[in-house]
């Protein structure tokens, strides 16, 4: 038993405190959960809100149900990777079976603190939206005390259901040659697969009738759910306590059957590939900076969490194209809902800031010098100029957002039939936040780097670097998004022409300024690291 | 070669180097010995442009090493105590890159890593992802990469661990045909005799600074070790 409690420990200080041992980093390490968790919270009030705020209050039930389900959802898309990373391939797995420990609890240490992490992410966002339900229906103190002692077991079946799909993914892709390929396309045939689900919902634009509809579906594949949040609102202990025995019961048989499967796939995956009959065949040399660049595309591409974690805007703005093609009369309906005089001559400036937004998430800079880990003194003893190395990193970012845009932009011009001189405004504006994008995550990861780490997992989804690159570029994409609507809105409205040029100045302005610290400050910052 | 004046290096308040002040003539293979924590790693990192320093010069065959790193890390390779190496990539893929960035013709980094690899006997594994490979594997991929494109000044920190004898046997000799050539080779080792047999210059680092420096054959009294010397200078210093 110390053993195990000793090794969760271990695990847990492991997980959010790992690399931090100066004060500064200790600072940004908490300072990231802090914001990480506080992203939940807000998520959860400020979504919760709106909800209510587009609900008769004799429907404000339906909400609640629907915000636990989206839990439950999070906790199934976060949960996925970190099984595969976490729980099914850990790097640690020599030291801790060379350790005179039981087996058992190895394992045990290993699910717990996936456990403990996933109920962090679910609390901070399942509690909070509770609350604001309670507090809109004026709920009684049993609906609290419901609450906390339901919340317990709730997110046992995601974690459980999380474990599986990142065990199976994990075991079908440890088996492969090319394990991280394989891995690649199962992650992003599960994501696939989620906006698939999430189109489905969301395609239905009042949000009583969303939600009525969604209700059934609650009750069908998350009963667990269902039951809880009845009998949290009712005021009655047995559903809260029938889904507490469901959730347990499942979860307990998960564990059972799933535990030896935990150190055989780990073993297998930590394998890596061999060679039988090695020839050293003739390469044609290459440039410099070719040479670089495929060392970051390889980068990207051999890791899948870091593909996923950081391209999923490029996913999105693809699937979102797609989606807006076979239904361009949403776009239409929108417009017309929020009021606007002429809906075809903002079309294009709205298109091309949906798809700037995606662009903004993308942003695999903001972890790229980090990942260089404890290879970092290849870079620092090869001769290439820290400004070639920074350009190879801001290239692929660039490369990455680039190529879809313009590809979106290109297949949702012709369709909405723009005219060509948003083609050329467009063309500007995505270059110039593609660069934007590019340098704004070096500069983030510049200023917190983490280059001491055992997992790549821990800098992809774990670092302050990840966390400000994707969230500070995104609510950057927000900004300008809302803006362009507000002015638009307005009586005396610009030209929709006019703001997206004024918008190319900003980017511009803001691409010198980043392109100037990269080349001073930031090169300063860089020969400092080790 | 290699001159390194009067080098002070801190981490945070604490300074760990001290004045560091020695040259590495061409041709010569030049041992720098001392106890763990005696800053050689940190004089090394600092030597190949890991590190900045805040204090002194550091020249590469007559370049500042501050003013114009490109140009000096041209001619020289380092081989780290442990060989972090591209983990995803295969040693082959490694050491295409290492051929890309120093300008190596194909036809050249194909014979040199192939000759590199049977010699070290790491050729058959070269297709392997470094990641299955044990350290002494990697450490041998680490030197073909060292070695590949025949460096002017080679700088090494504590190249002998992990490897095995016969590797270490190699190693050395590539190290002597290269000073041969007209390069220099600095490196750190806790191997006294090695050091000894090897070094044509030693220097003993001690708390982040040199107290004893010279040609082998003349920092030792007669009838002296490397050893003896070490030993006598870490207890009566």
């Amino acid at each position: 038993m110390n053993n195990l409690k000793e090794l969760i420990r271990v695990q847990l200080k492991n997980l959010f405190f790992q690399s931090r041992g100066s004060k500064k980093g200790k600072k940004a390490g908490i300072g990231f959960m802090v914001l990480q968790m506080g992203l939940m919270v807000y998520l959860s009030v400020f979504y919760s809100l709106a909800l209510y705020s587009s609900l008769p209050p004799a429907q404000y039930y339906l909400g609640i149900y629907m915000m636990s389900a989206a839990g439950a959802l999070m906790i199934l898309i976060i949960g996925v990777p970190y099984a595969q990373g976490f729980l099914f391939g850990f790097k640690d797995f020599d030291f801790l079976m060379s350790l005179p420990v039981r087996k058992q609890d190895v394992v045990a240490s290993k699910i717990t603190t996936f456990m403990i992490l996933q109920y962090l992410y679910a609390g901070f966002f399942m509690i909070p939206a509770m609350i604001v339900y309670g507090n809109v229906s004026g709920q009684g103190a049993v609906f609290y005390l419901l609450m906390v002692l339901g919340f317990l077991s709730a997110p046992l079946v995601s974690i459980m259901i999380s474990a599986l799909i990142g065990l199976l993914m994990k075991n079908i892709s440890s088996r492969m040659k090319n394990q991280t390929l394989v891995s690649t396309i199962l992650n992003i045939l599960f994501m696939a697969a989620i906006f698939f689900f999430s189109f489905r919902m969301n395609s239905q634009s009042d949000p009583t009738r969303l939600l009525a509809r969604t209700l059934p579906l609650i009750k069908v594949w998350m009963p667990q759910i269902y039951w809880y949040v009845s009998g949290c609102i009712d005021g009655s202990l047995l559903p809260v306590l029938a889904s507490m025995a469901v959730s347990i019961g499942l979860f307990a048989l998960f564990l059972y059957l799933s535990a030896p499967l935990v150190l055989k796939v780990s073993a297998r995956s930590e394998q890596g590939y061999h060679v039988k009959n090695f020839r050293l065949h003739s390469e044609r040399s290459q440039t410099l900076m070719r040479t670089l660049l495929k060392k970051e595309f390889g980068r990207l591409f051999s890791n899948t969490n870091y593909l996923m974690n950081m391209c999923f805007g490029i996913v999105m703005m693809i699937a979102v194209s797609v989606y807006a093609l076979m239904n361009r009369s949403f776009l239409q309906v929108f417009l017309e809902q929020e009021s606007f005089a002429d809906a075809a001559r903002i079309i294009p400036g709205l298109i091309l800031l949906g798809i700037g937004f995606m662009g903004h998430s993308t942003c695999t800079t903001g972890v790229s010098i980090s990942l260089e880990g404890k290879s970092f003194w290849i870079l620092k003893t090869l001769p290439i100029s820290i400004r070639q190395i920074f350009l190879s990193k801001g290239l692929v970012n660039f490369v990455i957002i680039i190529v879809p845009a313009l590809f979106c932009l290109v297949l949702l011009g012709i369709a909405f039939a723009f005219p060509w001189q948003d083609f050329l405004i467009g063309f500007v504006y995505l270059v110039l936040l593609a660069a934007f994008v590019s340098m704004y995550g070096l500069f983030i990861n510049l200023c917190f780097p983490k280059l001491d780490f055992d997992r790549d997992i821990v800098v992809i989804k774990q670092s302050m670097a990840s966390f400000l690159s994707i969230i500070g570029s995104m609510i950057m994409g927000i900004v300008v998004f809302f803006s362009y609507l507000s002015i638009l809105s307005r009586q005396t409205q610009p030209e929709g022409t006019t703001i997206l040029l004024i918008l190319c100045s900003i980017y511009l302005f803001l691409d010198v300024l980043l392109y100037e610290y990269l080349e001073h400050e930031g090169a300063k910052t860089f020969r400092k690291l080790s | 070669m290699l001159e390194i004046t009067d080098l002070h290096k801190s981490f945070g308040n604490k300074e760990i180097l001290h004045g560091i002040s020695l040259n590495v003539e061409d041709g010569e293979i030049y041992g720098f010995i001392g106890h763990n924590g005696a800053g050689k790693t940190t004089t090394i990192r600092c030597a190949v442009g890991i590190l900045e320093y805040e204090q002194g010069t550091i020249r590469v065959d007559g370049m500042d090493l501050e003013k114009d790193p490109i140009s000096c890390k041209k001619i020289m390779a380092y081989l780290p105590d442990n060989p972090d190496l591209y983990e995803n990539l295969t040693g082959a893929q490694y050491l295409e890159f290492l051929a890309n960035i120093y300008g190596i013709s194909s036809t050249d980094r194909q014979e040199r890593i192939t000759a590199l690899g049977r010699e070290l006997e790491i050729y058959d594994s070269l297709g392997d992802q470094i990641k299955t490979l044990s350290h002494g594997m990697k450490q041998k991929v680490a030197v073909i990469g060292a070695f590949m494109h025949q460096p002017k000044m080679l700088v090494l920190d504590e190249p002998f661990v992990g490897l095995d004898p016969k590797a270490t046997y190699i190693l050395k000799q590539k190290m002597k045909e290269l000073c041969a050539g007209g390069s220099a080779v600095f490196f750190s080792s806790h191997v006294l005799e090695v050091v000894e047999n090897l070094c044509d210059h030693v220097a003993v680092l001690k708390e982040g600074a040199i107290i004893r420096e010279g040609r082998t054959s003349e920092i030792k009294k007669e009838g002296q070790t490397l050893e003896d010397l070490f030993l006598e200078l870490e207890g009566h210093e």
